[in-house]
């Protein structure tokens, strides 16, 4: 509106005042545009060099694609294509990225589901400080569970009492397996999960809940048919969130399947390139992408529901 | 194909135990008040058979089901006599129905965390104090030998800092500061006002500057720890930030952030892998395929193998946490800047306000709870860095960090106790954040 008020009074002094405004007001979007550019340099010199055949790669600069564009698929044949050596296929490990991750994101989520509703909605002892305990795990460095849950995995959790010895948890020779990777993303994400999903349930507006009650429906009820339904974008938000955390984790898969390339995800399997072929950049960057790809078309997708998630977890009040 | 329906099927195992125990526990709960011999009965048989694995593992006898399905039946027994000989009163019943409710809810995620989290972390503090393989009492050893250890905590070079060229730098910013801060307000016939965005920008380049010094002359393993926090923190939130100022109802907005947010949603190993690449290095003569040393070299410089020269060398892995963690912050911080009351803004303006006096004096101050949530949140993340450095440099070239170092210690020389004691000292620095958090969630609930 400011930008035809001064057109109607007319004097020409206003209108080279107007035009080197707006001239003005354009500089921060093409620094916007500058910061946006230099930040995917980057991701697109990976994204064009696995297209690049590999001598290209190895010699020149990827930006020289622009007057020598040369390009080829061989470099994710190769990162496919593993016959004569021992090393799992690609495949394989996009298999292992996946029967970890599908666990390790939708185990927490209903267990996180059950807590958080009683925490949003149930009168019991102890509901403050447990609340607490809760938001204070949230800041407990994976590290702290690394070296005890590997002795859990490897041979079981014994307590000798009276000289008799039980057996708290027994040895199920786990290290070396998905679950081992997945039980400890869910013991290590459920604080997070409580917090986010307690939050957004306990912001639904009371009266629904207590009309709920008062025409006799129990929790379960309750829980199942009023709750859950209302929190779909909460339950998206956090999932979305433990996907790419999971699917992105190198830290304990390394722990706990790091000696079993069977089983290991991708992320384990591009360190290790990047470790012993660290040259071969035609071949990095092509598995990089490869294990990128999912992540990257989860993020896009559903990117609404992921920045909800951040928000609800950060920003409040 | 097979090993995908595998995997489905395995998935949903799990997934259905998790929830079909659930649904029984509630099942069996509802039966409290209608049916309730046939709820003490199934609950005896419950604990009982609980108790019997138990005792059972522990090799009193010679294991398999025997003894679960034993305890089941005991407590089956005992259960339904308990039942059927004094059940109580429809109101008793309700109330144990009450109070069971919670328990049912909390039960199963309480379980994971307390075996995957609270029993891991406890051991960690008990194996901290304990030798090698955790077999005896140490006491406080391995806290001194891994704080004696040159390369993980030293205070060689702390002279230095006062001589070096950065620091004295920083002197001359902050005398400058001063001078001019204490002249404007004599002029202008005012208070100093410290809080004013000249002082406030100096003074955060003087804290880079000595930090920059520091870089410059002090390495050890937590030393390096605490330039990745200074450094993603202070430089992610202000980017951020100023993205998020830049993009608010830019052209473009929504594209801009995204590919802004972009990084996040790649793993720190495929960061780290763009990235070396991005830093990578070929003689002189030869053509650069990195960009940076392409760009150096354009510029007239002489190729650099810029992750392993100490003491800088640092600062390029720390460029890429910044690279990723950007992203979180300016979402986090748009929407609060969006969320800022419009009437507000107009206000200022009415008064007279510039535009750089309505963002320093309005939007800031509003911002702030969520500013100090960005912060708290990049302290974390960033204390616990390990990927980036382990596939970058494997913590070598000097640029070590206490995850990596656990990681080596636990796993690769197989010392749990100095290990976990450098465990415990990552858990340490994280309390007083823990502690923030704890609060702000407390304010925030009441």
């Amino acid at each position: 509106m400011t930008a035809v008020a001064p057109v109607v009074r007319g004097p020409d002094r206003r209108k080279v005042g107007t035009r080197l405004h707006a001239a003005l007001g354009a500089v921060p979007t093409f620094v916007l545009w500058i910061v946006v550019g230099l930040w995917t340099l980057p991701t697109l010199g990976m994204f064009v060099s696995s297209f690049r055949p590999e001598q290209d790669v190895k010699t020149t600069g990827w930006w020289s694609v622009v007057s020598d564009p040369q390009l080829t698929l061989d470099n994710y044949r190769s990162v496919f294509d593993t016959a004569g050596t021992d090393a799992p296929n690609m495949w394989q490990h996009f298999l292992n990225s996946l029967a970890i991750t599908v666990p390790a994101t939708l185990i927490p989520l209903a267990l996180a589901a059950f807590a958080a509703y009683a925490f949003a909605w149930m009168d019991f002892k102890g509901r403050g400080w447990m609340f607490v305990g809760v938001v204070a795990l949230m800041a407990v460095p994976l590290q702290m569970s690394l070296v005890p849950l590997l002795q859990l995995y490897t041979g079981g959790a014994h307590i000798t009492l009276f000289e008799q010895t039980f057996t708290l948890f027994p040895d199920l020779d786990l290290a070396g397996s998905p679950t081992a990777v997945w039980i400890t993303h869910v013991g290590s994400a459920l604080p997070l999960a409580i917090f986010l999903l307690h939050n957004y349930m306990a912001s639904l507006p009371k009266e629904i809940l207590e009309a709920a009650r008062i025409d006799g429906a129990d929790h379960p009820t309750i829980f199942w048919r009023l709750v859950l339904p209302l929190s779909v974008p909460a339950l998206a938000a956090f999932g979305i969130f433990q996907f790419l955390w999971v699917w992105n984790d190198y830290l304990v898969a390394l722990t706990f399947v790091g000696g079993a390339p069977d089983a290991a995800p991708m992320t384990i399997r591009l360190a290790s390139l990047s470790g012993g072929r660290g040259q071969d950049w035609h071949l990095l960057t092509a598995a990089a992408f490869v294990s990128t790809a999912l992540p990257l078309a989860v993020f896009f997708a559903l990117q609404r529901f992921f920045v909800r998630g951040l928000l609800a977890g950060s920003v409040k009040g | 194909m097979a090993e995908v329906v595998e995997i489905l099927v395995g998935v949903g195992v799990a997934v259905g135990v998790v929830v079909g125990l659930f649904l029984a526990a509630n099942l069996l709960l509802d039966q409290a008040t209608q049916r309730y011999t046939l709820f003490s009965t199934s609950a005896g048989a419950f604990v009982g058979a609980l108790v019997g694995a138990l005792a059972n593992s522990g090799g009193w006898f010679l294991g398999g089901p025997a003894w679960p399905i034993g305890g089941a039946v005991l407590g089956a027994a005992a259960g339904a006599g308990l039942g059927q000989r004094r059940p109580p009163s429809l109101a008793r019943r309700r109330r144990i129905v009450e109070r069971l409710r919670p328990t049912v809810f909390l039960a199963p995620a309480f379980l994971f965390i307390a075996v995957a989290l609270v029993a891991p972390t406890l051991r960690t503090i008990y194996l901290s104090v304990r030798g090698r393989r955790g077999e005896e009492l140490v006491g406080a050893d391995n806290y001194r030998s891994v704080l004696e250890d040159r390369s993980i905590f030293t205070l060689d070079g702390v002279g230095d800092i006062l001589t070096s060229r950065l620091f004295l730098l920083a002197v001359g910013l902050a005398a400058v500061t001063a001078v001019v801060t204490v002249a404007r307000a004599r002029i202008a016939h005012r208070d100093i006002d410290l809080g004013g965005p000249g002082p406030v920008l100096s003074m955060t380049g003087v804290a880079i500057l000595v930090v920059l010094a520091a870089v410059g002359t002090l390495r050890a393993v937590l030393w390096n720890n605490l330039y990745w926090v200074v450094f993603v923190t202070l430089v992610s939130t202000a980017v951020g930030l100023g993205i998020a100022v830049l993009a608010d109802r830019a052209r473009g907005e929504s594209l801009a952030k995204s590919l802004i947010f972009m990084p996040m949603a790649i793993s720190f190993v495929g960061a780290s892998i763009i990235w070396r690449f991005v830093y990578a290095y070929t003689p002189a003569g030869r053509d650069q395929i990195g960009l940076l040393n392409a760009v150096w070299v354009g510029g007239g410089g002489e190729p650099q193998a810029w992750i392993q020269q100490a003491p800088w060398n640092t600062l390029f892995l720390i460029a890429i946490m910044i690279w990723i963690q950007t992203g979180f912050a300016m979402v986090i911080l748009s929407a609060a800047i969006k969320a800022v009351p419009t009437e507000l803004l107009e206000a200022a303006r009415v008064d007279g306000a510039s535009d750089g006096q309505v963002f320093w004096r309005i939007t800031i101050p509003q911002i702030r709870p969520t500013l100090a949530v960005v912060v708290t949140t990049l302290v974390i993340v960033v204390l616990k860095v390990y990927d980036i450095v382990k596939v970058m440099t494997n913590g070598e070239f000097g640029t070590n960090v206490i995850a990596n170092q656990m990681f080596d210690e636990a796993f690769i020389n197989r010392d749990l106790g100095r290990g976990s004691a450098l465990a415990v000292l990552l858990f340490v620095s994280v309390v007083p954040l823990m502690v923030i958090n704890v609060r702000r969630s407390r304010r925030d609930a009441a």
